[in-house]
């Protein structure tokens, strides 16, 4: 609604790009209750209809919870469709602990992408001006 | 680097350095060599361990569908391992055992879906 405000509890500096942009970091939970051994960085990606995307290299961390080959995602972009290895993880932002799909294409090495399977979860301000990703909430 | 192992069973190691004599490699070559095969052989019996994971899923999901809607079935070792009511109850069969690779069907819950990925991962390459 127009002229809510938020509190912003935690902000990130956007990415530097030749046009930055904005990131979110957050741990990653496999199925066997480990933490990845560092905290991830990824791009917010509003056109990613998917939670997570990641590089092959750390969807081997969470292949421990793997989805059948027969559930895994497949992509419409605008080269074609691209199917994903898909596992079940969880994330932490801030304080929220969230259940996810994980996921990384079958042909290829992947990237990191925060989608809006995750976005939808969460208050975010993207504030261009000043260059940074805000999680919020309400101010009541 | 420089490295030092203890404990090489020597006989082994004679039979190791002779056979990259014979091939004319220096004895870190032949290491080199070595590492890069154990990783990769590895990686191949990984590859089949994912794959047979896969296969006890398929041979098993038209008889959980009927019986086990709902639950989830965790798959390693190439055989169905546990069936488990909630993901926390999976959390703790797969803390456990930390297999390295596991599926981990939500019966009746995971199906295949198309999605959507716009252009908002495209980067520019040249201006």
């Amino acid at each position: 609604m127009v002229g809510r405000k938020y509190r912003a509890i935690e902000c990130l500096k956007y990415f530097n790009a030749r046009q930055p942009y904005p990131v979110l970091k957050f741990k990653l939970v496999n199925l066997a209750r480990e933490e990845y051994p560092e905290e991830l960085i990824a791009p917010v990606d509003t056109g990613f209809e998917g939670c997570l995307l990641v590089t092959r290299e750390i969807y081997d961390f969470v292949k421990v919870g793997e989805l059948p080959k027969s559930s895994w995602g497949v992509y419409r972009t605008l080269a074609g469709t691209t199917t994903m290895r898909s596992a079940r993880a969880f994330i932490v932002v801030g304080d929220q602990k969230l259940p996810v799909i994980v996921e990384t294409p079958y042909f290829g090495l992947g990237k990191l992408l925060i989608g809006r399977c995750v976005l939808n979860r969460l208050i975010l301000i993207l504030d261009g001006v000043s260059k940074e990703t805000c999680l919020a909430e309400p101010l009541s | 680097m420089t490295l030092v192992v203890k404990k090489i069973d020597e006989k082994k190691l004679r039979e190791f350095k002779a056979a990259a004599i014979k091939r004319g490699l220096k004895l870190y070559e032949a290491i080199d060599e070595a590492i890069s095969l154990w990783l990769l052989f590895n990686e191949k019996i990984l590859a089949e361990d994912e794959e047979l994971n896969h296969l006890a899923y398929e041979r098993e999901a038209r008889k959980l569908e009927e019986k086990y809607k709902g639950w989830y079935a965790v798959f390693f070792e190439g055989k169905l391992q546990a069936l488990c009511k909630t993901l926390e109850e999976v959390r703790e069969v797969l803390s456990k055992t930390k297999p390295k690779h596991a599926v981990v069907a939500h019966i009746g819950h995971d199906k295949p879906e198309v999605l959507e990925w716009w252009g908002g991962s495209i980067e520019q390459l040249s201006a």
